[in-house]
């Protein structure tokens, strides 16, 4: 029986050499909603992602998956093993090789033995799951481009990509709109409607409003290190406190 | 056909580079006996003993800069010790050959005796087995390889701390093992070595055998290393080369994939050894010398890396270029070498297999001139 | 008859009167000179060995009873013979003197002496069993204290087979404080023999101002003897004495290894120093920097041997002179590498490392095909010579302190430049944040060449230190070269304050290690703490601060 909460961040403390990133932040993130996470640059957004994927090392605090997996004890590749997928704030794809070579190093066949992976585990053998990750993310007819080659926003779509084939529980996209025009921003919006399942928590930091608020089912707002307030996103836009860090007054 | 062409390129494509590599080893495989022992061994076109020793010297290195390659074209990792795990190889097939002619006899090789032992220490029994040996080649560089990969990799040494570490470990073994109360005869090393395999090693039909099986090692080695990058460990190691954390979240335990391709470089390396040392007939701490690594790595930058054929062709025309050098004007090998690296490290980006900045900076040169001249 | 007569009046009276002249001159001369000149350099000259010990013997025996002038003689014949400065001819000595010669007997001038008069053989055994009573005879025959000083001073090396009961006599009537003082110490093995307490006291405090090893040596040797000999106050005496020279011994042994191992670690530091930089600034390990130190050496050994040809007034002060030189030459050479072939590999680093080790190559073969593979030899200031003893067995050296004064000063002279002038504002900026400086109007390509030729530069005021204390030649570097690396990856990478911990701890691990166990098995132990200081802190001491 899975539990309705995905990820639950609780009292999370990360100190870089005097400068505190995280201070004491709690969040909570449900299965089958679009959890936006906001707040003003520095406020720990891509920090927190940096714990829970592994990148970096709290201070103090938990991090629990299904409020049972204390995902802190693990290393990242057992993160990603037990269902994390996170795209970074850069595109961070392979660009020496093909999009459908991205993909494919996403699908693991054999999760569990990596030498079963290499010696078992073709291109080919992948391809199903790589051709619906593709038309999935709009990019089926550059199967075979270098993923240098692509736009910026492509290889956006592309790292999502990736982190689809393993089908993640918790899905956490950093920035995925950051430098995007309108027609690409829509089109994310669509593929995150996409994306929504019953079986997947989508964690989303994101500086456009607009388009947080467009996606978003709850939204967790950020300061300083620490859980400002968290609600439904008009809730959370008419708070006092959220105003007067945003806007100053 | 097409098909078994295929499988020896791997993958899905013909690589016409490669397979006139391939090609060209298995000449060298099949003209050797041919030239050295066989009909054509008189002719006009037969190689003395000298010259088969030459080849097969030249192919034991191809194998350990094609090792090297597997690390640093792949991986990404510049090891500047690999003379280490060569060494490796070399030393205990010299305990092997050693052991072979005390078979029955009693007493030990002077550098044993200058150190008052009368009989042979425990860990030099079983030596006198070929198959003994060839185990403990492959176990001992394995091992050691392993502790140094896996500390390393572990703490996410990198880079130029890497290099600069690998060195440091090729220097210090050489030092140790140059002290005579080693055990390994010190500077001079261990040599006396008369036969392998019932073969004089200074016979010709030594000489030709041995020669001979380095080339097929070689080749046999370069299908299978070509096989393994061209499939999913290829690919895996492209994104360990390009972003390896974020290989790493997509929840790739890196960390066994990196120590697995070097302990794998580690005893291809150690085998080039065991080849390379019945050739020279001595195996000294020479192999361990700081210079000889780094000289690995310009093998292998200036043949190109990423390839594996490149690494082989730059092994080759280095050591033929110095083997002629040393005999004939061993004062210009130095400042050769020097240009060369300097001219493919700078002008061509990676080598002789990717000349393309050359050919793009001689176009652009022409198409200068050419407007120079219609104006 | 009358004839018979008068012949033997004649003979008794010429008798006579050359009896009168004979007794009169004997009477004349008092026994103040009771040795014959000419048999002393006869023995000297051509005797056996037994002989000649046997004539040293009986002249410092006589020389006590002499005049003052007569010692003179003897303690001058005895100097001279001891230097070599014989020369036997058949019935005299000559010496050289001021251009001319003299004659020992008659002490004569001569401009020249006969083409056969020839050194005297002396073995090393009759050279060692000269030394002593070269200096028994100086010490009875000078007038100054320091002469006498000196002499008791050698006699304190090396008794030999001069009577210690002689010394002891000398001893008694020496007015000097410091002769008496030097003489205690000749004295003090005869009276640690000789049964009397008082005796055996007077050498136990004698032995317990000395803090050396010896002196403990020689009280450890006197406590382990029976005890029948010794009386208990003495033996109390001699175990307090004991103890308080053990641990001043001690302390100046840990002083010693923390000296070495400052002066080791300021060699590495101004070795590693420009590494540092040059790494925290573009990413680029300079397998050259071995060759700068090696050319900044020998940019200091022209410019002494510039000196000696143009100047020679300034030779001592070659070592300030040469300082700027020492800097520019390596400096230059470090920028048009710089300009030619690092500038075109910034975003690779293992591709640099390959290529300064080229110009490493390169570096060294041309120093060997110009100059050659020889040491080169140094001219040592006076300055520089020997050094002072602190107390007990530490003693500095002026040319230690020489390489540590360098380090001083190159590190206040780089943190100054770093963070004190525009240049090193420049190079802050491209190092933690290239684009961004480049955007506010640093010129990145200007600050890299000159950040690699300061770089460069530093190497070579490593060179002029290491010259006075270690062999120049042109593979002077190598044994440098991982050293230094290791002090970089230690420090943290581009901070000097780092490298200047790293350089001073990897000094005194190595002062420690080397002469217990030797070279090798302090880079081994060297290497291995490292590795495991890495797994701690794998940015080393001082890492860059900030986020990812």
């Amino acid at each position: 029986m899975r539990h309705p909460t995905a990820i639950s961040v609780d009292a999370l403390t990360v100190d870089f050499s005097g400068f505190r990133a995280l201070d004491n932040l709690t969040l909570l993130a449900q299965y089958g909603e679009i959890h936006g996470v906001i707040g003003p640059n520095g406020a720990g957004k891509t920090t927190m992602m940096d714990v829970i994927t592994g990148i970096t090392q709290p201070t103090s605090g938990k991090v629990l998956l299904d409020r049972e997996i204390d995902v802190l004890r693990m290393t990242l590749p057992e993160r990603a093993q037990a269902g994390i997928g996170r795209k970074f704030q850069r595109p961070s794809v392979f660009e020496q090789l093909t999009v459908r070579e991205n993909i494919a190093l996403g699908v693991r066949l054999y999760p569990d033995s990596l030498i079963r992976e290499l010696a078992f585990g073709e291109v080919e053998e992948k391809s199903d799951r790589v051709e619906s990750v593709l038309k999935t993310i709009s990019l089926d007819h550059l199967g075979d481009v270098m993923a240098g080659t692509l736009a910026h926003g492509q290889k956006q779509w592309l790292e999502i990509g990736m982190v689809l084939a393993r089908d993640p529980k918790l899905l956490m996209l950093d920035e995925p709109v950051a430098g995007m025009s309108d027609a690409e921003r829509d089109a994310t919006a669509d593929l995150l409607e996409r994306l929504r399942s019953p079986a997947r928590c989508i964690l989303l930091v994101e500086h456009d409003m607009q388009f947080v608020g467009r996606v978003s089912d709850q939204v967790s707002v950020l300061h300083e290190g620490r859980l400002l307030c968290a609600g439904s996103m008009d809730r959370v836009t008419s708070d006092p406190e959220v105003i007067r860090v945003y806007l100053g007054r | 056909m097409r098909q078994f062409i295929l499988w020896i390129c791997g993958g899905s494509k013909i690589d016409r580079r490669y397979l006139v590599v391939l090609g060209l080893i298995a000449l060298v495989t099949i003209g050797l006996p041919l030239l050295g022992l066989g009909s054509l061994a008189s002719s006009p076109l037969g190689l003395d003993g000298f010259q088969v020793n030459m080849v097969g010297q030249v192919m034991a290195f191809a194998l350990l800069a094609m090792a090297h390659d597997l690390v640093w074209g792949y991986a990404g990792y510049l090891s500047l010790g690999h003379g280490l795990f060569f060494a490796v190889g070399g030393y205990l097939i010299g305990m092997h050959m050693i052991k072979l002619s005390y078979v029955g006899e009693t007493g030990v090789p002077t550098f044993l005796d200058y150190m008052g032992l009368t009989e042979f220490p425990a860990y030099w029994s079983g030596f006198e087995y070929f198959g003994y040996a060839f185990l403990a080649v492959i176990v001992l560089s394995a091992l050691v390889s392993f502790l140094i990969g896996f500390l390393a990799f572990r703490s996410r040494v990198v880079g130029v701390y890497f290099s600069i570490l690998s060195q440091a470990f090729v220097y210090v073994v050489m030092l140790v093992m140059s002290r005579n109360d080693t055990g390994f005869g010190g500077n001079n090393g261990i040599a006396d070595f008369q036969t392998l395999f019932g073969f004089s090693l200074g016979s010709i039909e030594f000489r030709v055998a041995i020669a001979t099986i380095s080339a097929l090692i070689l080749m046999i080695a370069l299908i299978g290393l070509r096989r393994l990058t061209t499939g999913p460990l290829g690919k895996l190691l492209v994104g360990i080369r390009d972003d390896e954390d974020r290989l790493q979240v997509l929840g790739y335990e890196t960390l066994w994939v990196k120590t697995g391709i070097w302990c794998l470089s580690a005893m291809l390396a150690a085998i080039a050894g065991l080849l390379y040392v019945p050739q020279i007939q001595v195996a000294s701490p020479q192999l361990l010398s700081p210079i000889f690594s780094i000289e690995i790595a310009v093998w292998v930058a200036i043949g190109g890396r990423g390839y594996l054929y490149g690494a082989i062709i730059g092994a080759i025309l280095v050591n033929v270029v110095k083997f002629w050098l040393t005999r004939f004007m061993p004062e210009l090998w130095p400042f050769i070498l020097t240009g060369s690296v300097l001219f493919v490290v700078v002008v061509l980006r990676n080598g002789l297999m990717d000349p393309g900045p050359l050919f793009t900076r001689a176009k652009f040169l022409m198409s200068w001139r050419a407007k120079k001249e219609k104006v | 008859m009358h004839r018979q007569y008068l012949d033997m009046l004649s003979a008794i009276v010429i008798a006579c009167s050359l009896m009168f002249v004979t007794v009169s001159n004997a009477l004349a001369q008092p026994i103040l000179e009771p040795w014959d000149r000419f048999e002393i350099v006869k023995v000297w000259c051509s005797g056996e060995r037994e002989a000649r010990i046997i004539s040293f013997q009986s002249l410092l025996e006589d020389v006590v009873d002499a005049d003052a002038p007569a010692q003179q003689w003897a303690a001058n014949l005895i100097g001279e013979y001891r230097d070599g400065n014989f020369r036997c001819a058949r019935d005299t000595v000559y010496i050289p003197n001021d251009e001319q010669f003299l004659d020992v007997i008659t002490g004569d001038r001569f401009k020249a002496i006969p083409d056969d008069a020839e050194k005297p053989f002396l073995n090393i055994p009759l050279r060692r069993a000269l030394a002593p009573f070269a200096s028994a005879v100086q010490l009875v025959a000078a007038e100054a204290p320091e002469e006498r000083l000196l002499a008791a001073q050698g006699l304190a090396r090396t008794l030999g087979d001069v009577s210690p009961a002689l010394i002891e006599s000398i001893y008694r009537q020496e007015k000097d404080m410091q002769v008496a003082a030097a003489l205690e110490d000749v004295l003090v093995p005869a009276w640690l023999k000789s049964g009397d307490t008082d005796a055996q006291l007077k050498a136990i405090s004698t032995l317990a101002s000395n803090y050396t090893r010896t002196s403990r040596a020689a009280l450890d040797k006197f406590l382990d003897q029976k005890t029948e000999n010794v009386s208990e106050a003495v033996r109390t005496a001699a175990e307090s004495a004991r103890s308080s020279v053990h641990w001043v011994v001690q302390l100046s042994e840990v002083m010693t290894v923390a000296y070495h191992g400052l002066s080791y670690g300021s060699v590495l530091f101004l070795a590693a120093l420009g590494l540092a930089i040059i790494f925290g600034l573009m990413g680029v390990i300079n397998l050259a920097q071995a060759e700068f130190v090696m050319l900044g050496a020998y940019a200091t050994w022209f410019v002494q041997e510039a000196l000696r040809a143009l100047a020679p007034g300034l030779l001592e002060y070659y070592l300030f002179i040469a300082i700027p030189f020492a800097f520019l030459v390596p400096a230059l050479v470090g920028a048009f590498m710089e300009w030619s072939i690092v500038r075109h590999l910034y975003s690779r680093p293992l591709l640099t490392l390959l290529a300064t080790w080229a110009v490493s190559l390169l570096l060294i073969n041309l120093v060997r095909v110009t100059v050659g593979t020889q040491n080169l030899s140094f001219f040592t200031p006076e300055y520089l010579k020997s050094g002072f003893t602190v107390f007990g067995e530490f003693s500095i050296t002026w040319s230690r302190l020489l390489s540590i004064f360098f380090a001083g000063i190159t590190l206040i002279g780089t943190l100054f430049v770093i963070y004190r002038t525009r240049f090193g504002l420049r190079m802050r900026a491209t190092t933690q944040h290239r684009q961004m400086a480049g955007c506010v109007g640093v010129s990145t390509r200007r600050t890299d060449a000159m950040a690699f030729a300061f770089g460069s530069g530093l190497a070579g005021i490593a060179g002029l230190a290491l010259s006075t204390i270690y062999n120049v030649n042109p593979t002077m570097g190598t044994s440098l070269i991982i050293d230094s690396f290791i002090v970089v990856v230690v420090g943290g990478v581009g901070s000097v304050l780092g490298t200047a911990l790293a350089a001073l701890g990897i000094g005194q691990l190595n002062a420690i290690i080397e002469p217990q166990y030797g070279a090798v098995a302090s880079k081994v132990l060297v290497l291995l703490a490292v590795i495991l200081f890495i797994q701690q802190k794998p940015n080393g001491l001082f890492p860059r601060k900030g986020r990812r």
